[in-house]
């Protein structure tokens, strides 16, 4: 869908290249992350798309076309941009602002309020918002603003330069959630710019890491990049937590799970300990029909025949397979058991996940 | 001054304010006030159109800035009175004469008001509206401007009380001139109040009647402005 051909710019006046030979591309669909320290020319590839910045050498095609063929407005009218605060224009109302692009489009007056109304509620906007001005909103609202704005005449290509870099962490979190249900539903091809390491695991389908002076260091899914870093520059930009970040991409259902010591709750604490024997704990997990009750530990069921007498102790956190491994090993380190239950979506008992086997599934 | 308005050092006897004389001259204080009114307009409409050219230029090729602010600066200091005189010789005891030195003290201030005004529109909003798509005059003119309007307007506000002040100066210029400067040299010549106060005190009203109608009219130009405040 774009596509960078050995992709050049050295500012006037500047010795060293923002960016240097760079080639690049970004399927259909998409979102594609940039990513690297401040200097590492980004921000600068993310412009020279929509013709913001003009290369010095190479070419950049969207769908096929050469940008350099078309009227920059013209361009620019089919690429939503989103920037950090949304660059809202402070003078026009939220619906007039999120109308700017149908209405250079020359659209008609009820086809561009229809629309307002219908990204407004796509960005989870209230409606009575449509009115106010952009400095009446919160940081929070003012992006999903700046989102709909870009959305507004349904451009295939969605660039975003840091959009979320000015909201505090929850927030961004809630918006990246976002951007990633809209993402599933809209299928934008989409250029993303951050520094924010986690935000790029978070959200890319295919993350460039750039070094300073716009050398490409590696490109893949994130999962790929965590798992086998091209090289000293990418390693140190990873983080020491690399390991934990790769968990956080990959599901509890990719882990292989341990049986564990179940009983039925209908059983006898006989039956109980025998499980137990064999699975060498000192405790059980007590199941109603397949769904998690509790556990008890070998000392509680001294002196009790029926299991259905016992006081037992609720886990305190289960996990789903949709759930990371990051998720579950969090969860295994505050369990009295050091282990973490796996349930679906009906709480039922799937299976136990220890360290062990949270380890494992990084070597997937 | 003071004892100048008491009356005493005239030796004449006479009141502050003679009402009659006001009643006799509704006619004229009408045709003056609408003069004055009338060489203000012109002066700052023709201020701000060429104040616009030479700001829309200075943005442009911003090293033209620092000279033409140096130019209007200099037209603004030179002494009113004075440029009156020295423009006599060329275009005559006529309003021309006038509106010329009234429109040179009022570019300065509207020229760094607009350049001002542009300038301070944030950089991120600026570079939104070009990614929006938006060609370089639908920028200027859906966005740059309106933002700029509130520098603009109280430039405008400073060039028209500005102005309001210096019209019956031009009054030196003869006696159908300066609007309601007319009566502060008719009152003047013959040591006469009524009409020096007439004229003094109606031009202080105009001064702020046009001010408090500009600021009016950027209220209801730039909503978004109070309720940034409000909220």
């Amino acid at each position: 869908m774009i596509e960078l051909e050995h992709v050049a710019k050295v500012f006037p006046g500047q010795a060293a290249a923002a960016v240097t030979d760079l080639s690049l591309e970004v399927g259909e669909g998409e979102i594609a992350v940039l990513i690297g320290p401040s200097g590492c020319g980004k921000s600068t590839t993310l412009r020279m798309i929509n013709r913001l910045i003009e290369p010095t050498a190479g070419r950049i095609t969207v769908a096929g076309k050469d940008i350099a063929s078309q009227k920059p407005h013209h361009l620019r009218l089919a690429i939503g941009y989103v920037i950090q605060q949304g660059g809202l224009f402070p003078h026009r109302t939220i619906a007039r602002n999120i109308a700017t692009v149908p209405e250079l489009l020359g659209w008609e007056r009820s086809r561009i309020n229809r629309r307002v109304e219908e990204l407004m509620d796509l960005v989870g906007l209230e409606a009575d918002l449509a009115t106010r001005y952009p400095s009446e909103l919160s940081g929070g609202q003012q992006q999903r603003v700046g989102v709909a704005r870009a959305l507004a005449a349904d451009p295939p290509v969605l660039l975003m330069d840091e959009p979320f870099g000015a909201v505090d962490p929850i927030v961004r979190l809630r918006l990246q959630e976002e951007l990633l249900s809209l993402q599933r539903r809209l299928h934008k091809t989409i250029v993303f710019v951050t520094h924010d390491i986690d935000e790029a695991i978070r959200l890319a389908d295919c993350m460039a890491v750039l070094n300073v002076g716009g050398v490409l260091e590696q490109t893949g899914p994130p999962v790929d990049v965590l798992a086998r870093p091209s090289g000293p520059f990418v390693l140190e930009f990873l983080g020491a937590d690399r390991g934990l970040k790769r968990l956080a991409l990959i599901p509890v259902s990719a882990a292989e799970l341990q049986p564990g010591p179940t009983v039925e709750i209908s059983d006898s604490t006989a039956a109980a300990k025998a499980v137990m024997a064999r699975r060498q704990t000192d405790w059980v997990a007590v199941l109603d029909h397949g769904r998690v009750r509790g556990w008890a530990s070998a000392g509680a069921l001294d002196g009790h025949g029926d299991l259905a007498r016992i006081d037992l102790t609720p886990f305190p956190v289960v996990v789903r397979p949709t759930d990371s491994l990051r998720h579950a090993l969090d969860a295994l380190v505050s369990s009295p058991t050091q282990v973490v239950l796996v349930v679906d979506a009906d709480d039922r008992y799937l299976g136990l996940l220890d360290v062990a086997r949270i380890g494992k599934g990084l070597e997937s | 001054m003071s004892s100048v308005l008491s009356g005493a050092s005239l030796g004449v006897s006479q009141p502050l304010i003679r009402w009659s004389w006001i009643g006799d001259h509704l006619g004229p204080i009408r045709h003056a006030l609408l003069q004055h009114l009338a060489l203000t307009f012109v002066a700052v409409g023709v201020g701000l159109v060429l104040s616009s050219l030479l700001a829309a230029f200075a943005i442009r090729f911003r090293i033209t800035y620092q000279p033409i602010n140096a130019v209007t600066g200099i037209m603004y200091a030179i002494p009113s009175l004075a440029l009156f005189i020295l423009l006599t010789p060329i275009t005559g005891l006529t309003e021309l004469t006038a509106e010329i030195a009234l429109v040179s003290y009022t570019l300065q201030i509207l020229f760094r008001s607009i350049v001002a005004g542009i300038d301070e529109v944030p950089a991120s909003v600026r570079e939104s509206a070009r990614a929006m798509g938006l060609t370089r005059s639908q920028q200027l003119w859906r966005v740059e401007l309106p933002l700029a309007l509130p520098v603009i307007v109280s430039g405008l506000r400073i060039a028209t009380v500005t102005t309001v002040g210096l019209v019956p100066i031009s009054g030196i210029l003869g006696s159908d001139q300066g609007g309601l400067g007319t009566f502060m040299f008719d009152g003047l010549a013959r040591f006469f109040y009524t009409p020096l106060l007439v004229g003094g005190v109606l031009t202080v009203v105009l001064a702020v009647a046009l001010d408090v109608t500009l600021v009016r009219l950027q209220r209801v130009l730039t909503p978004w402005v109070r309720r940034a405040h409000a909220s």
